[in-house]
């Protein structure tokens, strides 16, 4: 496997297995780029440029 | 070694709900949606607990290849997955022994990644857990798009004396 898919498979148990050592650096570099929004970040960014929450979202559907 | 039977799936469910639950939101938006893949996961993981093999893979990455496979057999089905969340290494079966990972390796990437320079390290959680377009990236290292597939290169040969 090709370092770079290996990474991305490591990445991706990381999002399952939430360890410590390695969330606090994401968590580090997280907050450095905080305005750094995912795609899937953006589509919970509302008309006023203010992010909601999935719940918030979820519930608007129900009104 | 201890042999994991069906008596065991309420106190597996207890301890990994909120791993699978996690993961699975992560991927899925749709809230009903995701609670139906969780429930399925568990069906999954409770139908096949007899297979598992403790020689082969530890319970955790199991149940984490399980949750994975499941979750992009969802997506694909749905045609609602992103192409660049599709790794080519996809198994479509739930074999571990193919494409094991383990906490281990989560331990030795931190290890690593602590080595790096902050731009180094940035890069790799922007790009690769992030999932952040390159060009983003350059901008937010405030690099050109050619330096960043400089640094890119160079910190993906430091990293590979890791992950071999």
């Amino acid at each position: 496997m090709k370092t770079e898919a290996k990474l991305s498979s490591i990445f991706d148990f990381q999002r399952f297995a939430h360890n410590k050592k390695l969330q606090s650096l994401i968590d580090d570099t997280e907050s450095r780029y905080a305005c750094s929004l995912t795609d899937d970040d953006l589509e919970w960014v509302n008309a006023a440029g203010e992010i909601e929450s999935k719940d918030t979202k979820d519930n608007d559907g129900d009104k | 070694m201890t042999a994991i039977s069906k008596n065991d799936c309420e106190s597996i469910f207890k301890e990994y709900r909120n791993k699978i639950a996690g993961y699975v939101s992560s991927k899925i938006n749709n809230r009903a949606e995701a609670e139906d893949v969780v429930s399925d996961i568990f069906l999954k993981i409770c139908k096949n607990i007899e297979k598992f093999d403790s020689a082969k893979a530890s319970l955790s990455t199991w149940i984490y290849t399980i949750t994975r496979n499941t979750v992009y057999d969802r997506l694909k089905a749905a045609r609602t997955f992103r192409i660049a969340e599709l790794s080519d290494n996809m198994p479509s079966q739930e074999n571990v022994e193919d494409n094991l990972v383990s906490e281990d390796m989560l331990d030795k990437l931190a290890c690593m990644l602590e080595k790096l320079s902050q731009n180094e390290r940035d890069l790799i959680i922007l790009i690769y857990y992030k999932k952040l377009d390159r060009k983003r990236v350059a901008d937010f290292l405030g690099v050109t798009y050619g330096q960043l597939r400089y640094l890119h290169d160079k910190t993906i040969q430091k990293l590979e004396k890791l992950l071999k």
